[in-house]
């Protein structure tokens, strides 16, 4: 460890600790896994990233209908006694209490007694995982009325006993999910007769208090996928609520986490170590970094979650990481001198109903566009900027008009007047929209050029801040290879300092920025790029040099070797390897 | 040796009313002694297969049943199984770990074989 007058920054990444059952993954310790008298042992012996995650099993606590045992009968339930444990190894612990299935658990938590309706899938298919100890742990629907009943008593009882026994610390309602078809689930997301019974009675109450409804639905029957959508969340809302309720005083927020290797397909690929491969979880964990959902590996046995797969997780899931999965400074807090995700691009939508950022980025090309020039530099955010200060200076916010209120359409201006890198997709967009754009670019004399590049384009600049539009609808009938030229040819306008890297496919990388410190007065910025080859062959990367960019140090190198040349680095990767590179950016 | 096998797990959309009656047979996974089969490759050489949608998905079990017997062909395999999303769910609710799971295809599921006609494609009939 070297210190930076009072900041200390690790050369190498921590050691693992053993792997075991009471620590699975990352930061998640479960204590029903071992006994309470090793629970001091196991927590002292923790190095891993801090606070640590300790999920409630509620099965655990409420065995039996109306028999709650908070350390009375089992000693393994006694949660005080593992936060004084924690206390007393200086370990911080935070709860977390799910509110949608939680499969890491058998009964993906829930309580024997209660675990009587599979959920299912969209296409009926019952949902369940394969754990790291290739038990399945089967998913049950959490829209049956008696779970939500028991699950409100045992919230009571819960909030009830961290009164009583004195716990303060901070406890988050936990939404697990994970990645299917490119999308994020819940598994509180169900297809059940559970579900469609409750629906049915939900369309019977709105007879009476919103037939509006009910008539939509029966003219056009694409509108009940939405109601279903709207039903969904308001249950989900009960469970949530009751959290926020019962346990007001600890409450501090709700983690969404996506499980590795937890879709539907994986419980058939996992099921045989030949379909297993640790390349087709990169995949997962990166996407959570774009979307905001912490990764958790807690599926993955040791045998998957080795070599490059394993280096990932650690250099991915840190500290900044977990504190940002608690609160919403992640991406934008350039405050402290640990590394962060560097993200140029922000795509921001927060209209009504269903919206696929996915879809969206493929059919203009955007998806294509980030994957060979900036993978994973960028972040989808599914809620408005409410202030101006919360935006990342650097930053390109994209936008899309059909989708946007008047008042977020003048917010967008305001973003462009202070300075921001802003694209807004006009296809679509209220004419009363388009009419204001042109005004306001007359009202405040702002030059704007225009051309026809596939899609007529327009840039307005002031200042600092520059105002693109473009329309996505001409973007989707040309090629690949168009659409791609024109995100180069746009993003090229705004010259953002980047360097550019050539892989071998599937090679992953990502990229991690932090202000320099007082050691390194050359530059403004360091940024760390990270290599993982988990494929069984040999794979090369190159770092294009670029002015402003300085190369720093190698670390980590685990079967690499890097050659620096003039033109850039040479990265020739054995199978499995992974190596980190650190460059130093400075203004010329 | 172990036998080479595929395992193809599909569900039943049932015909609403405006589709005169016709139901949909559609794969959800399919798998061989590799992994996850791309069968998009597959698909394009073959035509008239989910030639409208991203699914790939059948109007008959039968020619589900084909499909399977085709690839085995291709593939040069020895059987494979087809197994629905119903009956799946009704095995795994007994099932309690990976190696139970690969035996729900086999009990709950129906058998794939080649007919005699149906010979198995050798490594040169792939080349030719």
């Amino acid at each position: 460890m070297i210190d930076y007058g009072g900041s200390l920054e690790q050369l190498t990444t921590p050691k693992a600790h053993v792997d075991d059952a009471v620590f699975p993954a990352e930061n998640w310790f479960l204590y029903w896994k071992t006994s309470p008298s090793l629970w001091e042992q196991k927590l002292a012996a923790y190095q891993g990233p801090s606070p640590i995650f300790v999920p409630i099993n509620w099965a655990l606590h409420n065995e039996y209908p109306e028999q709650f045992d908070f350390g009375q009968t089992k000693p393994e339930s006694d949660l005080k006694r593992l936060l004084d444990c924690a206390l007393k190894q200086n370990k911080e612990i935070v709860f977390l209490l799910p509110i949608s299935p939680a499969p890491f658990m058998r009964n993906s938590g829930l309580p024997a007694y209660l675990a009587r309706n599979l959920a299912l899938n969209k296409e009926g298919i019952a949902l369940a995982v394969l754990d790291r100890e290739d038990e399945i742990n089967k998913v049950y629907s959490y829209f049956d009325p008696n779970i939500f009943q028991a699950f409100r008593k045992f919230v009571w009882n819960l909030g009830q006993y961290f009164t009583q026994a004195g716990i303060s610390i901070p406890l988050f309602s936990l939404d697990v999910e994970r990645i299917e078809s490119g999308h994020f689930v819940s598994y509180f997301k169900d297809h059940s007769s559970s579900f469609e019974v409750g629906f049915n009675r939900y369309i019977k109450q709105l007879q009476n208090s919103e037939p509006q409804k009910v008539e939509r639905m029966i003219e056009n029957p694409q509108y009940e996928l939405d109601l279903k959508h709207e039903y969904s969340q308001l249950i989900k809302s009960l469970y949530s609520n009751c959290v926020e309720e019962f346990l007001a005083g600890n409450h501090s927020g709700t983690i969404r986490t996506a499980l590795i290797g937890g879709s539907g397909a994986d419980i058939f690929k996992r099921s045989n170590d030949l379909w297993e491969f640790e390349q087709d979880y990169f995949y997962v964990l990166m996407k959570c970094l774009t979307n905001k959902v912490y990764p958790c590996s807690i599926l993955l046995g040791p045998q998957v979650k080795k070599n490059s797969l394993k280096k990932a997780l650690k250099d991915i899931v840190d500290h900044s990481l977990i504190q940002s999965s608690m609160s919403e400074e992640y991406y934008s807090d350039e405050s402290h001198l640990g590394y962060r995700p560097l993200v140029f691009f922000h795509l921001v939508d927060e209209g009504r109903g269903f919206f696929s950022f996915e879809k969206s980025m493929d059919n203009s090309g955007l998806s294509y566009f980030f994957k060979t020039q900036y993978p994973w530099s960028y972040h989808i955010q599914s809620h408005f900027p409410k202030e101006i200060e919360e935006l990342d200076e650097m930053g390109v916010y994209f936008f899309f008009g059909k989708r946007l209120t008047e008042e977020q359409f003048r917010n967008i201006l305001r973003i462009f007047m202070n300075g921001h890198r802003v694209f807004i997709d006009v296809s679509e967009m209220p004419e009363s929209f388009v009419k204001k754009l042109e005004v306001f670019y007359a009202e405040n004399e702002i030059k704007v050029e225009r051309i026809n590049y596939i899609s007529p384009v327009s840039k307005a600049t002031l200042g600092e801040g520059s105002l693109i539009t473009y329309e996505s609808e001409k973007l989707y009938t040309t090629s690949l290879i168009k659409r791609n030229n024109f995100w180069d040819t746009m993003v090229n306008y705004l010259d953002l300092k980047h360097l550019r890297i050539n892989a071998d496919e599937n090679v992953e990388y990502f990229w991690k920025t932090r202000s320099s410190n007082s050691f390194e007065l050359s530059y403004q910025e360091v940024r760390r790029v990270s290599f993982y080859n988990p494929t069984s062959y040999r794979k090369k990367a190159h770092v294009t040099s670029a002015k402003n960019f300085a190369f720093i140090k190698s670390i980590d190198q685990n079967n690499v070797e890097v050659k620096s040349t003039p033109i850039g680095i040479d990265i020739e990767m054995k199978p499995h390897a992974s190596v980190t590179l650190d460059f130093g950016y400075f203004e010329s | 040796m172990s036998k080479k096998e595929v395992f193809v797990l599909f569900n039943f959309e049932a015909p609403d009313e405006q589709a005169q009656g016709v139901g949909k047979y559609r794969v959800a996974y399919f798998f061989d002694e590799e992994g996850e089969v791309s069968l998009q490759k597959f698909c394009e050489d073959r035509s008239g297969i989910g030639s409208d949608s991203s699914f790939l998905e059948f109007s008959r079990k039968e020619l589900l049943v084909d499909f399977v017997k085709e690839y085995i062909a291709s593939e040069g395999m020895d059987q494979g199984y087809i197994l629905s999303a119903k009956d799946y769910n009704i095995g795994i609710e007994s099932s309690s770990n990976g190696k139970e799971l690969k035996e729900v295809f086999k009990r709950y599921g129906s058998i794939i074989e080649l007919e005699p006609g149906q010979s198995k494609r050798s490594f040169l009939d792939k080349l030719f």
